[in-house]
C-alpha cells in the first residue's frame, strides 16, 4: 500500500454504513452556530456517489416545500454524524440525474429488499457503534438532544 | 531559519478537527542528514550542508566520501545547503524529523515544475490569443504583434515568445503545514506544492515568520 492511500485509511471512519445508489437514507448533520450546536437531519434519495476511501461522497436528492434541494455529503467527514439507510431501491443505473426531470409520483423508485448476509450483518454492528457513540454524545449534553429531536422534526 | 528536503509522494485530502475538508500535499523525508557546517573562517560564509537520499560509493567524488565516511554513513545522491540553519555538532550525520515543523506554521517550499516541453504564448505566456469566428481565418493561438514598424525596426529584448516551458526552479511561498507525522517523517501541506511526483522539494521556515 503506498502512502496517499495509508494516510487515506487512517482518515476513514470506522463504522459507514453501506450506502447503494437509490437508496433512501437519513443523514444527521452536525450544525455549529456560533457557540451552540445541533443535528440536523436530511432525508432523500442517493442519486449519485463518487470518490474512494475518505474522499467518498453522496449526493442526497430531497423535495423541501416543492423545490428539488440536492446535497453533497463526504461521508468520511466529521460533521456527517451518522448516515441511515432506510429503504433500499430497484435502480439500472449509477447515475439518477434523471430524478431530477421528474415530479411527485413518477419521481418514486421501487423498493427492494436486500439479503446480503455481509452487507446486513455489517451494517447492523456499525448501526449499534454508531448508536452507541450517539448516545454518549446525548448523554454529555442532554438538554441539545431535546432540541436536536425538535430540529429533527421540523426538517421533516 | 530551518529546513530540510523531503519528497513528493502525492495528494489527497483530510479532515480538520473542525470538519473542514482540505487538500494537501503529501511530502516524506527519507534520509535527510545534515553533513558538513560551511563557516565564516573557511568558506566566508554560514550554511549546513544536507545530503539526501543515497548513491553508490563509486559514484561519489573523493572529498565528499572523506564527509561520509567520518560520520559512518551512506553516500547521498543529492546535497543542498540551508543558509543560516544551526545544529549542534552531535547532530550531525543523524537524520532529520519533520518536527521542527508546527502544525498551523506557515513554511515555503521550492521545487522543479513539470516539463511542458515546446509550449505556445498563450500557454506560456497566458496570451489571449485570437477569435474563434468574425471573420478570423488559420490564426487561433498566435501571439499576434511582437512589435512596431520601422521604427525600432527591430523585436525588443525580452519579448515573450513560444519555447521551452517548465522545469524550472518554483518557489512556492506561505504554503500552511496541516499535519506532522514525526513517526513516518511525514509533513501534510495545505494544497500544491511544485513539481511531479517523486520529484524532490525544500522546505523551509519562514524568515521572520511569526509562527
Amino acid at each position: 500500500m503506498n502512502l496517499v492511500d495509508q494516510i487515506e485509511h487512517k482518515e476513514m471512519k470506522e463504522a459507514v454504513p453501506e450506502v447503494r445508489i437509490g437508496d433512501t437514507v437519513r443523514v444527521h448533520i452536525r450544525i455549529v452556530e456560533g457557540a451552540k450546536e445541533r443535528v440536523q437531519v436530511v432525508e432523500g434519495v442517493v442519486i449519485k456517489m463518487r470518490g474512494s476511501q475518505n474522499r467518498k461522497t453522496i449526493t442526497v436528492r430531497k423535495i423541501s416545500f416543492g423545490v428539488g434541494v440536492e446535497r453533497i455529503f463526504p461521508l468520511h467527514s466529521p460533521r456527517v454524524e451518522k448516515v441511515e439507510v432506510t429503504k433500499h431501491s430497484k435502480v439500472r443505473r449509477a447515475k439518477l440525474y434523471y430524478l431530477r426531470e421528474l415530479r411527485g409520483k413518477a419521481a418514486r423508485l421501487k423498493e427492494v429488499r436486500i439479503q446480503s448476509k455481509k452487507g446486513t450483518g455489517q451494517s447492523k454492528k456499525k448501526a449499534k457503534a454508531a448508536a452507541k457513540s450517539a448516545a454518549k454524545r446525548a448523554a454529555a449534553g442532554s438538554g441539545e438532544k431535546t432540541e436536536a429531536k425538535a430540529e429533527a422534526k421540523t426538517e421533516e | 531559519m530551518q529546513g530540510l528536503l523531503g519528497k513528493k509522494v502525492g495528494m489527497t485530502q483530510v479532515f480538520t478537527e473542525a470538519g473542514d475538508c482540505v487538500c494537501v500535499t503529501v511530502v516524506q523525508v527519507e534520509g535527510c542528514v545534515p553533513v558538513l557546517k560551511r563557516t565564516q573562517k573557511k568558506d566566508g560564509y554560514e550554511a549546513l550542508l544536507v545530503a539526501y537520499g543515497q548513491r553508490k560509493a563509486k559514484h561519489t567524488n573523493k572529498p565528499m566520501q572523506g564527509v561520509y565516511s567520518q560520520l559512518k554513513i551512506d553516500p547521498a545522491k543529492l546535497l543542498a545547503e540551508f543558509r543560516g540553519m544551526e545544529i549542534d555538532d552531535e547532530e550531525m550525520g543523524k537524520p532529520l524529523s519533520v518536527e521542527m515543523f508546527k502544525e498551523g506554521e506557515r513554511v515555503n517550499v521550492v521545487g522543479v515544475s513539470k516539463g511542458k516541453g515546446f509550449a505556445g504564448v498563450m500557454k506560456r505566456h497566458g496570451f489571449a490569443g485570437h477569435p474563434a469566428s468574425r471573420g478570423n481565418h488559420e490564426s487561433f493561438r498566435g501571439a499576434g504583434s511582437i512589435g512596431m514598424a520601422t521604427y525600432p525596426g527591430r523585436v525588443l529584448k525580452g519579448h515573450p515568445m513560444p519555447g521551452r516551458m517548465g522545469g524550472d526552479r518554483v518557489y512556492a511561498k506561505n504554503i500552511q503545514v496541516v499535519r506532522v507525522d514525526a513517526g513516518n517523517n511525514i509533513v501534510l501541506l495545505k494544497g500544491s506544492v511544485p513539481g511531479a511526483n517523486g520529484g524532490i522539494v525544500r522546505i523551509v521556515q519562514r524568515a521572520g515568520s511569526k509562527n
